[in-house]
């Protein structure tokens, strides 16, 4: 065995190998595996590529990642709970230093203060956002939320029916159906409304009963529509006992009122949009908030950070109520979750401390200002954009006459992504539909120009 | 010892900074009620308005009074806590991934779902197992992915009365955790006086209504199971499955596969055996790869590739479903692409022998000291980690394995996993990695020791420790008790308003 090998990530030297094997009294490292059975071994190469220097390795990405067709974000119209962010430079930049990005979670708190602080923070400002006292230190993603959101009003009411009102994300519908499937839950989708885009309250008198765990609400909704009678919905709900889960787009609760004072029980919702990248859709930042609730409360899943006070009586930041956890109640943990998205969740505490209440303000409004200019724009060419009557925020619906395959291959060599093909979602009510969302990079120009895409002017 | 200090700023809550906190909304409500009903309109909204200057101090002076891994020796047992290359930083920073919406046509994210395909194939290769999804966000996500296939794969093979999961005593939390979520009854088996999994209790566990065992090899002691091979017999001799946690993956990349120890399933840590930052929690990502028998029940889509073009494949006839928004943590999942074509064939077998080269090199050095005991086989070298016993100290001395962890944090290096596993009693979990020199080793047995001789010495010193950090020691009980609790800035301010 020769042990002038060296890799750079490797802490020891061929010197050091030598002596630490003679303080181990053994002749090869080899010996220290002298426990894995030889049948067990692998005794061979992996198949894997040789080694790369620096330089190589950014050539080979680069010219891997050039057969990418990049699209500007003022191109881009998807949306559907992630959106092209600008992400400040200052973030970036913070997110940049080793001891936020390669520390791990606060186990010991005395040395981990800022880590801690941080998602002290974060948890303050979702939790004035929403309006609930207690927010988590973060989910994986909205979709995983919104389970686990589920599975804890199953334990909290010991009840095993859900009430899914109006229009929901089809991949986070995904992601609950695989998380519930098997706890002999009921899921009961109820429709919603092609003139309105919104499950009629009273189809919920029916369908919300004694048997009832929870109703589940997007606000707005995958097709854009915002149900703005959450407080009936809730008095429904809360009659029967049932919990209120409401997914939501934070930015949109800088322009409504926060959900808690609608007494919404749990909100869950997508933090990429405060101020964290796209990166074809991950990490993205599960957003979960209770209502501050003890009983509802110890059953929440996720690390939470709380203020605390030292020997000396300084205030400072340490995870509690860790007796939920799996590391300590195993089975019987509220869940499995361990890693989590904690950077994601700091990026968007500096994201938030850096816009303020203003920059939150101007930034939803000009979202919501935008996407009623396009919608204008769109009923101009004679489009009915959107299909339906309730207010919506930043993305919307548009039924075409064409497929919408044949109007995205247009956008696309156009240099445009014009939206998503929903049609298979809402055929029976709209026909052929596109999904398009407005993002912050938008000017007047590109939405004019995704006007004449989908209206198929001269020009195209 | 050392100098070592820790900045401590007495840096207030963001809400604390001065900064405007004008009405809200500044301009005039009518604007919005164009688009919403007035009711709902938001009145107030209370995050101050701060410059961009303080912002960034505020943040560079929280991550001053952060320890990490580019600070110094991290050895959190079981989490793997390595370098986390540069060059990944700087690739992911600057290859446009910033804007690429997960909904984009296919066709504009060839290159992205090339390195993809490429990964999922290279961790096929390393755990020796057929197919891959790197959808799940986490270690965790991964198990429970994984006990999802598990238990569709017997509904499907009409074997709907398996309902038990069979997990040792020495296992994470996660395992059982999970397990639970999937539906299952947890049946513990107990560790014998090696460290390992009791055969025969694995035997009298073992029924018709066996789903599966969930095992991690090495397993959290860093010990060995060498007797897999039965283990995996007994298992499938009643159709269970075989689940590989892969936690410590870096202890035996390279040297054995779990697809050869007989596991039908494994889940890949990328944060830790692939060099991933941690980032304070996350974001982490949890591959999990399969035998050929279960690819139908894999997460959908898989990346497939079909005329030489990538293709997000839907149609998997057993599939459990989705189990993350779209296709997983992507940026971590290049990463560890980068990782492993800068590593190379070479240096992902190497890496796994420096560390347990470490492991065992600080085992040695540490077991003789006072007050320190090596439960189980003393005579079976340690993989990538171990695990000791301040039992002995803790009698001498009155100082437990939470006051020993304090103190070492004053010497400017971090503590080891504490309590974990549950099956030793004031565990000291220690996981070096391969990333660390050999200095940093003697450097870290130095420390200890010098802990371990303050306790017989001047035990307070280590009883109230820490002393050089940002902050004295927390009161961690009355930080979770429901009458002193502030889990967030508006709990806070309400109670101390009621108070008022
Ligand atoms: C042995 C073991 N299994 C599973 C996990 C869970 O992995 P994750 O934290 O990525 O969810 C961990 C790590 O925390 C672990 O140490």
């Amino acid at each position: 065995m020769e042990y002038d090998y060296f890799h750079k990530y490797l802490g020891l030297s061929h010197e050091d190998i030598i002596s630490m094997l003679k303080f181990l009294e053994i002749n090869n490292i080899e010996e220290l595996f002298s426990d894995i059975p030889n049948i067990l071994k692998l005794n061979k190469d992996l198949d894997l590529p040789d080694e790369m220097d620096e330089k190589e390795l950014k050539r080979l990405i680069t010219s891997i990642l050039a057969e990418n067709i990049t699209i500007p974000p003022n191109k881009i119209f998807l949306g559907g709970g992630v959106y092209p962010v600008h992400v400040p430079a200052i973030v970036k930049s913070i997110l940049g230093r080793s001891e936020f990005l390669t520390s791990y979670t606060p186990y010991q708190p005395e040395i981990s203060q800022g880590v801690l602080q941080a998602l002290y923070e974060y948890q303050s400002l979702i939790s004035i956002l929403t309006g609930l006292e207690v927010v988590n230190a973060s989910m994986y993603d909205w979709g995983s939320s919104a389970a686990e959101a589920l599975l804890m009003s199953i334990r909290y009411t010991r009840k095993k029916k859900i009430v899914i009102l109006g229009p929901v994300s089809p991949n986070r519908l995904e992601v609950i159906k695989t998380y519930i499937w098997p706890h002999n839950i009921r899921l009961v989708q109820l429709d919603w409304d092609k003139d309105t885009g919104l499950t009629p309250i009273e189809d919920m008198y029916n369908q919300v009963d004694e048997d009832t765990a929870a109703i589940y609400i997007e606000v707005p909704s995958y097709i854009g529509s915002v149900e703005t009678n959450i407080e009936e919905i809730v008095k429904i709900a809360h009659n029967k006992g049932a919990l209120v889960i409401m997914g939501v787009d934070p930015l949109f609760l800088s322009l409504i009122k926060p959900p808690g004072d609608f007494g919404v029980d749990i909100v869950v919702g997508e933090g990429q949009v405060l101020g964290n990248p796209l990166n074809y859709g991950g990490p993205l930042l599960g957003i979960f908030a209770v209502r501050g609730d003890m009983k509802l409360i110890r059953q929440m899943p996720g690390r939470v950070i709380g203020m605390a006070n030292t020997l000396d009586g300084k205030r400072c930041y340490t995870m509690i109520m860790q007796t939920r956890e799996q590391h300590i109640r195993r089975e019987n943990a509220t869940s499995n979750i361990c890693t989590n998205e904690a950077l994601t969740a700091i990026a968007s505490a500096i994201y938030i401390s850096l816009l303020g209440a203003d920059g939150l303000y101007s930034l939803s409004k000009s979202l919501i200002e935008r996407s009623h200019i396009l919608a204008e724009f769109l009923c101009k060419r004679g489009f009915q954009a959107p299909p339906y009557t309730s207010p919506y925020f930043r993305e919307f619906i548009v039924p075409l006459e064409i497929n919408p395959a044949i109007i995205i291959k247009r956008g696309l060599e156009a240099g445009y992504i014009v939206g998503k093909d929903i049609t298979s979602i809402v055929k029976s009510k709209y026909g052929y539909s596109l999904h398009i969302s407005i993002n912050e990079f938008h000017r007047e120009k590109e939405l004019k120009e995704l006007v004449e895409l989908l209206a198929g002017g001269d020009k195209y | 010892m050392t100098g070592f200090h820790q900045a401590r700023w007495a840096e207030p809550l963001i809400f604390d900074l001065s900064g405007s906190t004008a009405p809200y909304p500044h301009e005039n409500i009518e604007e919005l009620t164009k688009y919403l009903p007035k009711d709902i309109i938001r009145e107030s909204l209370e995050i101050p308005n701060i410059s961009e200057p303080r912002v960034a101090k505020h943040f560079i002076r929280l991550s001053q009074m952060n320890y990490s891994v580019d600070l110094g020796m991290y050895p959190l047992g079981s989490c793997t806590m390595k370098y986390n290359p540069k060059i990944a930083d700087e690739i992911i920073n600057n290859c446009n991934l910033e804007y690429i919406h997960p909904d984009q046509p296919i066709e504009t994210v060839q290159g992205l779902l090339k390195v993809l395909y490429d990964l999922a194939k290279y961790l096929c290769e390393i755990t020796g197992m057929e197919h891959c999804s790197l959808q799940p966000a986490a270690g965790a996500q991964g198990e429970l992915t994984g006990v999802l296939i598990m238990k569709k794969y017997h509904i499907t093979n009409n074997m709907d009365y398996k309902d038990e999961v069979i997990i040792p005593d020495s296992a994470h939390g996660t395992n059982p955790a999970s397990a639970k979520m999937a539906g299952y009854k947890v049946v513990e088996v107990p560790s014998n006086e090696d460290g390992k999994v009791d055969i025969s209790a694995l035997r009298d566990a073992v029924s018709e209504r066996t789903a599966g065992l969930m095992l991690t090899n090495p397993n959290t002691l860093g010990i060995f199971e060498d007797r897999v091979l039965e283990m995996a017999e007994i298992i499938h001799e009643v159709d269970g499955l075989m689940y590989y946690d892969g936690a410590n993956l870096n202890a035996i990349t390279g040297v054995a596969r779990p697809g050869d120890m007989k596991f039908d399933i494994v889940h890949v840590n990328l944060h830790k055996t692939f060099g991933t930052p941690h980032g304070g929690g996350g974001p982490g990502a949890g591959p999990i790869c399969v035998n050929d028998k279960l690819r139908e029940y894999l997460p959908v889509p898989i990346i497939t590739k079909k005329d030489g073009k990538y293709v997000l494949d839907y149609e998997l006839k057993h599939t459990i479903g989705r189990v993350h928004s779209f296709y997983g943590n992507i940026s971590v999942l290049l990463r560890a692409y980068i990782y492993i074509r800068r590593m190379g064939r070479k240096g992902i077998a190497w890496m796994s022998k420096i560390a347990v080269l470490n492991s065992n090199y600080l085992l040695k050095k540490i077991s003789r000291f006072k007050g320190v005991d090596l439960p189980f086989n003393k005579d079976v070298p340690r993989k990538h980690e171990f695990v000791i016993s301040l039992q002995r100290l803790k009698k001498d001395t009155g100082v437990t394995a939470l006051d020993v962890a304090k103190r070492l944090l004053d010497f400017g290096v971090h503590a080891p996993t504490i309590y974990f596993p549950l099956i030793v009693n004031e565990a000291f979990m220690i996981e070096p990695t391969e990333s660390v020199t050999k200095d940093e080793l003697d450097y870290y047995a130095e420390c200890l020791l010098n802990v371990l001789n303050e306790s017989y010495s001047t035990p307070e010193i280590v009883k109230s420790a820490p002393h050089n950090l940002a902050i004295k020691r927390v009161r961690e009980a009355e930080a979770s008790r429901p009458s002193s609790m502030a889990p967030s800035y508006l709990w806070f301010k309400k109670r101390s308003m009621a108070k008022l």
